[in-house]
């Protein structure tokens, strides 16, 4: 008993330190929003940047200098991107309203003995997270007088060493996991006893060696129920949980020496991902051809995140060297478009939809690419969901253009054949 | 005759006469201009043009934009949460683990001994063939703060791997042109005292991280009866080792003797965490054709090329004074 009560006055004594160690807002950064990322930071900052004026703001003032701040990961609450989630290295979590222009911690219960904290996913009113131990918890939170309630919904214990986590948006109920000599899991939240998939570890290699089984990295493909991972050594797999194969449907060995850091699936790709290893290639893989495709040059260290914007055809990582790079996944150099410097190392981004290439495209003076190359690109890019239908009507309009000066040009051609081959007989 | 004429001439003989007749004309006319420069620079007095500054590696040195500005909060508060802040908060003693690569030759032998006696405070121990990754748990739970392994190729110390325990980050090294005290003229007997460290010219973020690994070797407080004086002097991303004993000879003069060993590091990479090749996360690598810029370093800031002789002896009565 005795040792209960002094656990409890210890807990209690941390959750009044962290109280004192609260964020608070910084109202000067808030009139440059919205930013075109933001990026979070070992030091404990939550960064806006501007990727054309190359700047970038602090959201947040820290008072003291603890590691306990670092953050380690981030997500939208929506798609509205209104609401930031983020998750620091002791487990607690804040959310910070770019609208509203204020942070307020979400009382979720935690632990050091849950170990550091990995990820954090949110849907609607539900909150996913995840730590290194293996416990992934789901709350529900609601807004009660400007102060934020959680619930606990589902507890998952999904076994040791977890490296990471993902949830999925097109069907809210699933939720991934895996870690090293953890292989991959995929969960049911309303079932959270069994994992509903979980993978089997690939062949012995040609020495009959097994495999160290180590997902460093995972994500859910792009609106559907597959699973695209990366592992230690540089495995990129592809999972699909509707088949009773429980082994990868495609394993791409890649030439990198060092862990995948980060992943990402190029969106209304044709099964495109981008990887980024801790020795800081980075490098575009073709799953259909089973082989990396392009190498991008410019990182000088270690990636951690990458991020892809919804529409346009772009893409920007994060890097422990404190640099923030955009590139363009199609540029034939394969050089950066931009980069900006952060002051410290960055853990995390997020992409905001807002942005479009017409700010960067000033910045691209190597690449042979041109604004009307760009705008003919985001036009032709399928489901594009955030346009209104007159700018589609313009689209389209642009695009018959195009059409019909190849159709006449491959028709002219046609007919001078045909006309070739009278003459002959 | 100019000189666009001059290799249309097809004997070699002739074609070479025509070529010093032209070499001399132009050094002529050379040291002409330079008279008359300096006739109109007496006789203009103030009011003379200013001199040009000859181009440099340095000073066209392409600007990076990591320079580290000492006076930036964020900065500060990088540095403050860094894996080297509890030696400068003086929370830790340095203690040093020295060791080679396995089965090592006479020269990198001597050469760890000799840093012994530079580093106060640290160890020389037999590798017996055991992996990093086994020493660095046992060094840490021995309350080593830092680990030294020279690696050696043909009998020539040329690599070095500093970890600072017991969270990283690791260093690797290029090591070039290490002489030993034997090697040297003219040595001084090194000393017991405790060194003073002078890091100069690391000046960028990288730079920044890698000086503090450096005279986190070294302990807090300098003995300065000894005169000792360790320089790490960064040129050109190339960090120069010298160990001198400094003597002040009046007011003005300041005498130098190298007590030795000498080395010039090239950093090969830096890690977060301590040695781990294989799974470790690099927060700078050398990349080979990363940028075919010669004028573009990692590290360092610009100086001018004085003589690093000359530089110490600046930097030590700039300490003095």
């Amino acid at each position: 008993m005795a040792a209960s009560v002094s656990n409890m006055s210890g807990t209690e004594e941390n959750q009044a330190s962290r109280i004192m160690d609260l964020p608070t807002i910084n109202r000067q950064a808030f009139q440059h929003c919205p930013y075109d990322i933001y990026a979070g930071c070992v030091t404990g900052y939550v960064k806006g940047c501007h990727m054309s004026s190359k700047s970038h703001q602090n959201l947040n003032e820290l008072n003291n200098v603890s590691a306990n701040h670092e953050i380690k990961s981030m997500c939208w609450n929506d798609f509205d991107e209104s609401v930031i989630f983020t998750g620091q290295r002791d487990g607690s979590i804040f959310r910070y309203s770019i609208t509203n222009e204020d942070v307020v911690p979400v009382p979720i219960e935690f632990s050091g003995e849950m170990g550091i904290f990995r990820n954090i996913k949110s849907h609607d009113d539900l909150i996913i997270s995840a730590f290194s131990k293996g416990i992934v918890k789901c709350n529900r939170v609601t807004m009660e007088n400007s102060n934020l309630e959680s619930q606990l919904y589902v507890d998952i214990d999904a076994g040791t060493d977890l490296y990471c986590m993902d949830h999925n948006r097109h069907f809210p109920s699933s939720i991934l996991t895996g870690g090293k000599e953890n292989p991959l899991k995929i969960w049911d939240i309303s079932a959270p006893k069994e994992p509903i998939f979980s993978a089997k570890n690939v062949k012995n290699d040609w020495l009959n060696l097994t495999v160290p089984v180590w997902v460093t990295k995972a994500e859910f493909y792009f609106q559907s129920d597959k699973v695209i991972t990366g592992t230690a050594k540089a495995h990129i797999r592809l999972y699909d949980p509707s088949t009773p194969q429980r082994r990868p449907v495609i394993d791409i060995e890649s030439k990198e020496t060092s862990p995948i850091t980060a992943l990402s699936v190029r969106p209304n790709s044709n099964f495109q991902v981008v990887a980024g290893t801790g020795k800081g290639s980075l490098v575009l893989v073709d799953l259909r051809k089973k082989s990396v495709v392009r190498n991008y040059k410019g990182v000088k260290g270690g990636v951690t995140d990458i991020k892809f914007h919804p529409v346009h055809p772009y893409f920007v990582t994060s890097s422990v060297d404190r640099h923030i790079y955009c590139f363009d996944p199609d540029v034939p150099k394969q050089a950066k478009c931009s980069s900006v410097y952060l002051y410290s190392q960055i853990n995390c981004l997020l992409f905001s939809s807002l942005w479009s290439p017409s700010d960067t495209v000033k910045l691209y003076d190597k690449s042979d690419v041109t604004t009307e190359n760009i705008l003919d690109k985001n036009a032709s890019s399928p489901h594009n969901e955030f346009d209104d239908e007159e700018d589609t009507d313009e689209v389209w309009k642009s695009l018959d253009v195009v059409q019909t000066k190849r159709k006449h040009s491959s028709s002219n051609e046609a007919l001078h054949k045909l006309k070739r081959k009278k003459k002959k007989s | 005759m100019s000189d666009f004429t001059m290799p249309k001439i097809k004997n070699k003989q002739k074609r070479a006469e025509v070529y010093k007749q032209f070499k001399k004309e132009k050094r002529k006319a050379q040291i002409e201009e330079r008279k008359k420069r300096k006739q109109e620079e007496k006789a203009m007095g103030d009011k003379a043009p200013p001199k040009k500054v000859p181009k440099t590696i340095e000073n066209m040195r392409v600007p990076d934009e990591t320079m580290v500005d000492p006076s930036n909060k964020e900065i500060q508060r990088d540095l403050a949460l860094d894996e080297m802040s509890p030696y400068f908060n003086q929370e830790t003693t340095p203690k040093i683990l020295i060791t080679t690569s396995d089965r090592p030759k006479k020269k990198t032998n001597s050469f760890c001994k000799e840093l012994r006696k530079v580093i106060p405070n640290s160890f020389v121990k037999y590798r017996r063939g055991l992996d990093l990754k086994k020493i660095i748990p046992q060094a840490i739970s021995r309350d080593f703060t830092d680990l030294i392994v020279i690696n050696e190729d043909a009998g020539e110390p040329n690599g070095m791997v500093l970890c600072h325990l017991p969270n990283g980050p690791t260093a690797e090294f290029k090591l070039m042109n290490a002489k030993l005290v034997k090697e040297l003229k003219r040595v001084g007997e090194m000393t017991e005292h405790y060194p003073e460290i002078n890091i100069h010219n690391f000046n960028t973020r990288l730079g920044v991280t890698i000086g503090r690994m450096l005279s986190c070797l070294f302990p807090h407080r300098p003995n300065y009866r000894g005169r000792r004086v360790v320089t790490f002097h960064n040129q050109r991303d190339y960090i120069f080792f010298r160990h001198h004993r400094y003597e002040f000879k009046n007011a003005e003069r300041v005498a130098l003797q190298e007590l030795g060993p000498r080395f010039i590091l090239r950093l090969r990479s830096l890690q977060k965490g301590t040695f781990d090749s294989k799974y470790g996360m690099y927060e700078w690598i050398h990349k080979v054709n990363s940028h075919n810029l010669k004028r573009y370093f990692e590290e360092h800031s610009p100086c001018f090329f004085m003589g690093l002789e000359m530089e110490i002896l600046l930097l030590i009565r700039i300490e003095c004074n």
